[in-house]
């Protein structure tokens, strides 16, 4: 067999030499009104990646980027895309896909406010919703189109979305999409669009056997990588707390609900039943929180985020559903009630706390039996997860 | 850094030959002292599964005497995913060497023995070493999950020394590698 030195090289998967760096968003050489619409949504200057990586989307390379939770990813690719888009031209340029529909949804907003004061539509295209109204919305001509696959792909075979004019696409949290759960409907999307198509790949973990997948559907992607033991945020402390039984969980969350209203906080538990049992046991015991998960109607599960968004509700319990992309600053506290099954998720989920420079905590419940899998945790990220100390109202 | 025999990656600098080491007394080491050879290595790590194999982190500072500087290696390995070792190396200061050669009396480390401690298995393996001229130190056992599992040991008060100096020592050894290395997502 031929060994290819070439190909080779290519494994090792290093962030790419003389990305250039632009300190200031004026020098990112950006429409004016766009400009506008990045300092009316609080913007100063411009974040790692934010530095990095919106260059070179507009320079029209496929862009592989990398960076820590909360720290501006979305603006990212959504400047990035805003700044190639043709606000006359009323047809879908560009797709970005999620995997679920909030956080869809959110993007959806991000990139309106963004596009604020450039007349820009964006749609959101999700499953739960109703098909007629994406079909209507569709029909008027959609700049962007925010969406999770199912029903993006959907339609795009239905022909109400229009693939002709699309020059880029988005994966956001993209080793979740490359997951074997979204990967065929991903690859069923990417088909219908033009050739040459620019694609760009996002998420905060992209472990290298999601690299290795990239080269199937981008040409020598520029790479903004950050290695595993630099992605965990120094403002988000992590904790354990040592429980010798399953059972003995629930008393020490309900001695921590005090501490978890202080601003808000999200729990997570690994399957949508203990979700709804957590809630029920909660709610009997006095205590007030919200669960959300994906056996939910959307209706309902719209109302939950709102009002978690609004502050209304301070404590929500969810599944992983929740663990990536959400973005609402004034969660400063995560429990793990349950640890995560995969490393990855696990800096998604304390991830929804410490936003944007923002101070964190995480808690993790761990029985006897999983307290390796936490030591194998901190030790492939490099990070400190310590006992969680009495004091730790005066931390959050 | 090197490939030993068992095909395992380590840093292992030193040699092995500690025939002629002699044994610390209490008030080392000598905290302004800089004339002598000074080296501390930490390992912890094991066998996880057959998928993701060995992982493991290392570290060791090494200072020659009378040298204005030492240098910090760091290694942290996994094959999970198929990630790959990782590998970064920072020079040292004397403030460092002073400031870690503290920590290392404060905590009374060297006063301890591992004679009692639980031996270390394929999955579990913490290593210490420390090294002051021709004296050596070397304190192994299992990688210690919390605090509360050394009460159940025969030597619960020399583990838990050795617990804290060991999560000491790693806040300062990954802040060095941090502030090297890692950029700063946000500024604020």
């Amino acid at each position: 067999m031929e060994f290819d030195k070439e190909l080779d090289k290519e494994l090792k998967f290093k962030t790419s030499k003389n990305v250039p760096v632009s300190t200031t968003f004026e020098e990112m050489d950006l429409k004016d009104d766009l400009l506008r619409g990045i300092y009316n949504y609080g913007f100063e200057s411009p974040s790692a990646i934010q530095s990095r990586a919106i260059t070179q989307i507009i320079s029209g390379r496929d862009t592989i980027a990398q960076a820590q939770s909360g720290t501006g990813k979305t603006a990212t690719f959504s400047i990035g895309m805003l700044e190639v888009i043709d606000t006359r031209k009323r047809e879908t340029q560009a797709l970005i896909l999620s995997p679920t529909r909030e956080l869809a949804t959110q993007i959806q907003n991000v990139v309106r406010a963004l596009g604020d004061y450039m007349n820009v539509k964006c749609h959101a295209c999700v499953g739960g919703k109703s098909v007629g109204n994406d079909i209507k919305q569709l029909a008027k001509g959609e700049h962007i189109v925010s969406g999770t696959p199912g029903r993006v792909l959907d339609m795009i075979k239905r022909r109400n979305l229009n693939t002709r004019q699309i020059r880029m696409l988005i994966l956001d949290e993209a080793d979740e999409l490359l997951s074997h759960g979204f990967q065929t409907q991903i690859y069923d999307v990417y088909r219908y669009l033009p050739p040459g198509t620019q694609v760009v790949v996002v998420s905060a973990t992209l472990p290298k056997d999601v690299l290795s997948m990239t080269n199937k559907f981008m040409s020598d992607p520029v790479k903004i990588l950050v290695k595993r033991d630099e992605i965990t945020l120094e403002g988000i402390k992590q904790f354990f707390v040592q429980v010798e039984k399953e059972e003995w969980k629930f008393d020490t969350l309900c001695d921590l609900y005090d501490s978890l209203t202080i601003t808000q906080g999200v729990i997570f538990c690994n399957t949508k039943k203990k979700v709804d049992w957590l809630a029920e046991s909660l709610r009997k015991s006095n205590f007030t929180v919200v669960a959300m998960h994906g056996d939910m109607k959307q209706d309902e599960r719209d109302k939950i985020m709102n009002e978690f968004r609004l502050g209304n509700s301070r404590v929500l319990i969810s599944t992983d559903v929740w663990a990536r992309g959400i973005d609402v600053q004034q969660v400063s506290l995560v429990i793990n009630y349950d640890l995560p099954l995969d490393r990855e998720n696990y800096i998604h989920r304390i991830g929804r706390s410490g936003r944007f420079g923002r101070k964190g905590v995480a808690i993790n419940f761990v029985t006897n039996e999983d307290i390796g899998t936490l030591q194998e945790l901190e030790q492939y990220y490099s990070t400190q997860i310590e006992e969680m100390p009495v004091n730790v109202n005066d931390i959050i | 850094m090197d490939i030993d025999e068992e095909g395992e990656l380590s840093i292992r600098g030193t040699s092995n030959n500690d025939n002629n080491c002699t044994v610390f007394t209490q008030d080392e080491p000598n905290i302004d002292d800089f004339s002598e050879n000074f080296y501390l290595r930490v390992y912890t790590g094991g066998i996880r599964s057959r998928d993701i194999g060995q992982e493991f982190i290392e570290y060791d500072v090494r200072y020659n005497a009378n040298e204005k500087s030492g240098v910090l290696r760091y290694a942290n390995q996994s094959n999970y995913r198929d990630e790959e070792l990782i590998k970064k190396e920072v020079g040292l200061s004397l403030v460092v060497i002073t400031e870690l050669k503290k920590l290392i009396k404060q905590s009374e480390i060297l006063l301890e023995t591992d004679e009692k401690w639980p031996e270390s298995t394929r999955e579990s393996k913490q290593e210490l070493e420390i090294r002051l001229g021709k004296k050596v130190k070397k304190l192994n056992t299992l990688k210690m999950a919390s605090v509360v599992e050394t009460k159940f040991t025969d030597d619960p008060e020399g583990l838990k020394v050795y617990y804290y100096f060991l999560q000491n020592l790693r806040a300062l050894v990954f802040s060095l590698i941090s502030l090297h290395f890692k950029v700063k997502p946000v500024q604020r």
